[in-house]
């Protein structure tokens, strides 16, 4: 009879890939082998024997009850295929976003050196072209923030994408969901450091503080107290004046 | 009631305001005002006829003593400025700090650090008295007034935006366009013409140390540390076991740091050194870290004023303490303004009266 369960395929599903370096930094010299096919046809061979000898079923009853667990062998073993498939998906998936992620970073490194450079150059030349620069620079954040977004709008989806967990591979991916979860938290940390930088913040605050309620306040307590400050005269300097500065100024802007 | 005091205190300004507008056409007067809202001293500056400039000043300082009408009378025969406030008599600005200094007895201050102060319920209303006194009423409703504002300290958590925001609330109040600039900023628009208005300005406060790198009037760079002479008093008073009033007269009674004579002196002494050593190496670190820090094509120069900046030897231990660091800019020439008193609030009146 050919074996119902694919015990090879099982065992290859199972087993660990190590290298002899590896083995040998573990303290390992010599290796038993065995076939995987050896390992097949003992384990078969003794389910069909403990079965047989225990004479509890019938042949036809033993053969029914292979075939079951053979078919339901089948079911998870594809399962677990399936996840494989799905693991391996997303550790492409992550390191797609990874690289994604450090070639963002270059290039916002580049963009920053850039403005470090117009900055230094609107440094020798003219003030105002410096503040053009200013502007320049500041549409460059602009565009890596955008690009940073959606690199993290990327990742949440990856790791949102993540299938449940299961009995078999959970650990694997729990880990590569923490991976994901952590690349995001990295993104979002970032993101924030640039918005402050760029006086950008995620939170909506578009009402000024009013404080003219306090100097209200202050005006009318002081107006109500009894006083002789307007009786005294108050020391006063005499200073050079102002209009070279003004002169200047001007001049500096173009205003002649 | 309330609504019709506030009204009728109204219509009496805009009266007010259309005399002084009058006035200020027929001597066709600059207008335009710079006011320096300091921990230590608050100055207002306005232009003259004559193309000078002249600026009122007086101390940020109040000192309540106990009302009786023999003081009272002592203190107007005397032109002592005062306000009946809570049953107590308040002194206020200079007058406050000498009477403090022969109670001995501790000022009263309505800002600490910089800043106005948090913890003084009275602090409000008595800057506003003091600053109705040195600035006056506009020449025009609306007329600029820039006023000084630290920039954010390194080294503390202080609220700037409450403070400037009250500023130009009680400015705008007054009938003034009310402007903040930073006071170091505004030092280098007062001292640094003659280098396109390029260099570093740091304005050494009462309640702490501002500064800025500016290139051609825009400031590159702007922050403070929240030391300044105070934070020297305080830690004299603390060391000798005195007032600190009586530690900022020392300072003030013309020692020269760079030779102590007495105790006192050397006390003061080491503690400035202590300041200057901390804000040079503070503004190493900051240019060091490369962020925000300009190349300049030139050498430029390093303009300091304020109070603080007074004492004898200040520029010569200032030498010192900055030829001990690898400064990443090169200096051309390190001086004090020579009106350092007045150079905050002259830098203000430069920008209101360009009007930018």
């Amino acid at each position: 009879m050919e074996p119902k369960i694919d015990v090879l395929a099982t065992l290859e599903a199972k087993a660990r890939k190590t290298t002899i370096e590896e083995l040998q930094q573990r303290g390992r010299r010599q290796l038993k082998v065995i076939r995987a096919s050896e390992i097949t046809g003992m384990i078969q061979e003794s389910i069909r024997k403990t079965l047989e000898a225990s004479e509890l079923l019938p042949r036809e009853q033993v053969d029914e009850l292979v075939d079951r667990a053979s078919a339901e062998f089948e079911e998870l073993k594809e399962a677990r295929i399936k996840e494989q498939h799905r693991a391996r998906e997303m550790e492409s998936k992550l390191r797609a976003v990874e690289k994604d992620l450090d070639e963002a970073q270059r290039e916002l490194e580049r963009a920053q050196q850039e403005c470090e450079a117009l900055r230094r150059q609107g440094g020798a030349g003219a003030s105002q072209a410096g503040m053009g620069d200013g502007g320049a620079s500041a549409a460059v954040m602009m565009k890596m923030m955008e690009e940073l977004m959606t690199l993290k709008a990327q990742v949440q989806q990856g790791a949102q994408g993540a299938p449940a967990s299961t009995a078999g591979s959970g650990g694997e991916m729990n880990g590569l969901e923490a991976q994901l979860s952590k690349i995001a938290g990295a993104l979002d940390e970032k993101l924030d450091r640039f918005g402050k930088k760029m006086g950008l913040s995620s939170a909506v605050d578009t009402a000024q503080v009013d404080f003219s309620k306090l100097a209200d306040r202050a005006l009318e307590e002081s107006s109500k107290l009894e006083s002789n400050v307007d009786d005294v005269e108050i020391e006063k300097r005499k200073g050079a004046g102002i209009m070279g500065n003004l002169d200047k100024i001007r001049k500096m802007r173009g205003g002649g | 009631m309330d609504q019709e005091r506030t009204e009728a205190q109204d219509t009496d300004f805009e009266t007010g305001m259309e005399n002084a507008s009058g006035s200020a056409t027929s001597t066709s007067k600059l207008l335009g005002r710079g006011l320096d809202i300091g921990t230590a001293n608050i100055a207002a500056a306005v232009q003259t006829e004559e193309g000078g400039i002249e600026v009122a000043v007086e101390r940020n300082a109040f000192l309540d003593i106990k009302a009786d009408v023999y003081s009272k009378n002592m203190l107007t025969k005397l032109k002592v400025p005062y306000v009946v406030h809570n049953g107590n008599l308040v002194v206020l600005g200079q007058s406050a700090f000498e009477l403090a200094n022969i109670f001995s007895r501790e000022t009263r201050r309505p800002m600490s650090d910089g800043l106005i102060s948090p913890s003084d319920v009275d602090a409000l209303p008595m800057i506003q008295l003091i600053i109705e006194k040195v600035l006056g009423e506009p020449a025009e409703r609306g007329e600029n007034c820039y006023f000084s504002v630290p920039a954010e300290s390194i080294d503390a958590d202080n609220n700037v935006v409450y403070h400037q925001g009250l500023f130009e609330g009680l400015l705008k109040k007054m009938g003034y366009t009310a402007k903040p600039m930073n006071e170091a900023h505004a030092l280098v628009f007062a001292e640094l013409a003659d280098q396109d208005f390029t260099g570093i300005g740091l304005s050494f406060g009462g309640g702490m140390v501002n500064a800025c790198v500016s290139y051609k009037t825009i400031p590159a760079l702007q922050f403070s540390v929240a030391r300044g002479g105070d934070w020297i008093d305080k830690n004299v008073a603390q060391v000798l076991g005195i007032k600190a009033s009586k530690a900022t007269a020392l300072k003030e009674g013309g020692m020269d740091i760079r030779d102590p004579k007495t105790r006192e002196e050397e006390a003061v002494s080491i503690y400035f050194r202590n300041l200057i050593h901390y804000l040079m190496e503070n503004i190493q670190v900051r240019f060091q870290s490369g962020q925000d820090m300009p190349t300049f094509p030139d050498p430029i120069d390093i303009v300091c004023s304020g109070g603080t900046s007074l004492i004898g030897g200040f520029i010569e231990v200032f030498q010192d303490e900055f030829e001990k660091l690898d400064f990443p800019i090169p200096i051309r020439r390190i001086f004090r303004a020579e009106e350092a008193l007045n150079s905050v609030a002259k830098g203000c009146l430069v920008a209101a009266a360009i009007g930018e």
